[in-house]
């Protein structure tokens, strides 16, 4: 509902006062060339009894469109977000996808084929004798400008997802929050779920094997990548997982509802984690397999 | 007010009415008048003007005249999280304050909270047209963008100073005439 009224309307002109919604459009979608006297209109045009309830007017006006345009414009980049870490896992599948298919036609060509991005590389850097060389070699610099583009969509992730959820990203590391980020659809569908429901997010397979009856529960999806969940001693590990979903949830939602920075959330999260560990050294308890 | 009298025996250019020198931790040190922001320390209703987070603070720490003598309407353009806003509203009738970033806006509504002159506006200063029905005509323009076409920033927003003469680089303006009908 964008409205382009006269040059000369202020942002009060037809406005009831109290109507937040209203003012808020009005504060964001009018425009004057020039300024004018708007507090000494407002009192004549009758939306106020004074200049200085125009300016209680105004500062409710300005303060509550300003918080909610930040607030959403925040939220809008977390679908570039998901774009851009959905776009680096592809391309990195890519690049090693051809780079295997590199490396097979390269062995049938050259002696010592390396396998991976660094065998597509020394391919690339090759003179082509033949015809099929230069498909071969070709398809090599594909694979290193894809890998090199995966790695600055990395670095866009990495940028991004602190702007977009800065706790978040401060305690699962920016590339794990975008990927939950994009797993839930959105901060704010993440930032509802239970924390239940984002410890084993991205191990859906797994879930409904288990919710069919042919598997038992998973303890941990893609928060499995976490230094925290992998580098704990396999008996504890369902507890680090627990500990660490629950601190995410609440960053998450710190990031949805306030968006303020929240140090002592990382604190709280390395002593629940160091707390789990300990258990280990204080002589192991009954170690299963 | 007589406070802001400790300002001229350092036999510099007046400071504004409602910026004055006071004793923090037995040093003389800028303050205004207001509730604190960014942590600086207080003393009574007085807070620390922080040259070193503040160009503006620090332009009055150098005895520059900004020509402003208090009680103005002014334009701020570049608020960030209104460190310096939230001063220059302590001392100001009303400051409008434009910031185009949102992370930094959501601070600056914070402090806006606390001060009934100071109106937030999330809006690029390169586009005046966007906020000519909000903004009313002041006295002078702060102008702190920090970023290239800073003289574009400059030409487009005169058209808000009362008195439509005074160019407003590097960081400040003020209206030439006082013309303003006091509150
Ligand atoms: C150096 S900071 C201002 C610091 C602030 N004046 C203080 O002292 O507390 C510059 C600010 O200008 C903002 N800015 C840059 N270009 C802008 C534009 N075209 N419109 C509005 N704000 C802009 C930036 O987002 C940034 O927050």
């Amino acid at each position: 509902m964008t409205e382009r009224t006269s040059e000369h309307e202020g942002w009060f002109d037809g406005l009831d006062r109290g109507d937040t919604e209203a003012a808020r459009n009005a504060i964001e979608s009018r425009a004057a060339d020039m300024p004018r006297e708007w507090p000494a209109l407002a009192v004549e045009s009758g939306f106020v009894a004074s200049e200085a309830k125009y300016y209680d007017a105004l500062g409710a006006a300005t303060r509550g469109t300003a918080r909610a345009a930040a607030t959403e414009r925040e939220r809008a980049d977390d679908q570039q977000l998901i774009h851009a870490v959905r776009a680096m896992d592809d391309a990195d599948r890519t690049a090693n996808e051809l780079a295997e298919r590199v490396a097979e036609w390269a062995g049938s060509r050259f002696e010592a084929a390396e396998p991976g991005i660094e065998g597509a590389r020394t391919v690339a850097e090759r003179d082509p004798r033949e015809p099929a060389d230069e498909r071969l070699i070709d398809l090599a610099a594909r694979v290193v400008a894809l890998d090199e583009e995966a790695i600055r969509l990395r670095a866009f992730v990495e940028r991004v997802a602190g702007d977009v959820a800065p706790n978040l990203a401060a305690l699962a590391g920016p590339v794990l929050a975008a990927r939950l980020i994009a797993l839930a659809g959105g901060l704010k569908p993440l930032a509802r779920k239970p924390s239940g429901t984002l410890q084993v997010l991205g191990a859906e397979e797994a879930l409904f094997a288990h919710l069919r009856g042919q598997a038992p529960s998973p303890k941990h999806g893609i928060i499995y990548t976490h230094e925290y969940v992998r580098g704990t001693s396999r008996e504890h590990r369902g507890s680090a997982a627990r500990a660490l979903a629950g601190k995410l949830t609440i960053a998450a939602r710190v990031d949805y509802y306030s968006g303020d920075r929240r140090p002592e959330l990382d604190d709280e999260l390395d002593a629940r984690i160091e707390r789990i560990r300990a258990r280990d050294e204080r002589g192991g308890g009954e170690s299963r397999s | 007010m007589s406070d802001d009298n400790d300002g001229a025996s350092r036999d510099s250019p007046p400071l504004p009415a409602g910026v004055t020198y006071r004793g923090f931790d037995g040093e003389s040190r800028l303050a205004t008048r207001g509730a604190p922001v960014y942590g600086e320390p207080s003393s009574g209703e007085w807070r620390l003007w922080d040259a070193r987070r503040s160009k503006v603070g620090a332009m009055y720490e150098q005895g520059l005249d900004l020509r402003l003598a208090g009680d103005e309407k002014v334009l701020y353009l570049g608020a960030a999280s209104g460190t310096t806003a939230s001063h220059v509203a302590d001392f100001s009738n009303a400051v409008y304050a434009v910031e185009f970033a949102a992370r930094p806006t959501r601070d600056l509504v914070g402090v806006a909270e606390e001060r009934p002159n100071l109106f937030p506006l999330l809006k690029d200063a390169r586009q005046p047209e966007t906020y000519g029905h909000v903004v009313e005509p002041v006295d002078a323009i702060v102008q702190d963008v920090a970023t290239r076409g800073q003289a574009r920033v400059a030409r487009a927003n005169r058209r808000f100073l009362r008195d439509n003469s005074k160019a407003c680089s590097p960081i400040c303006a003020r209206a030439t005439k006082s013309s303003i009908p006091g509150p």
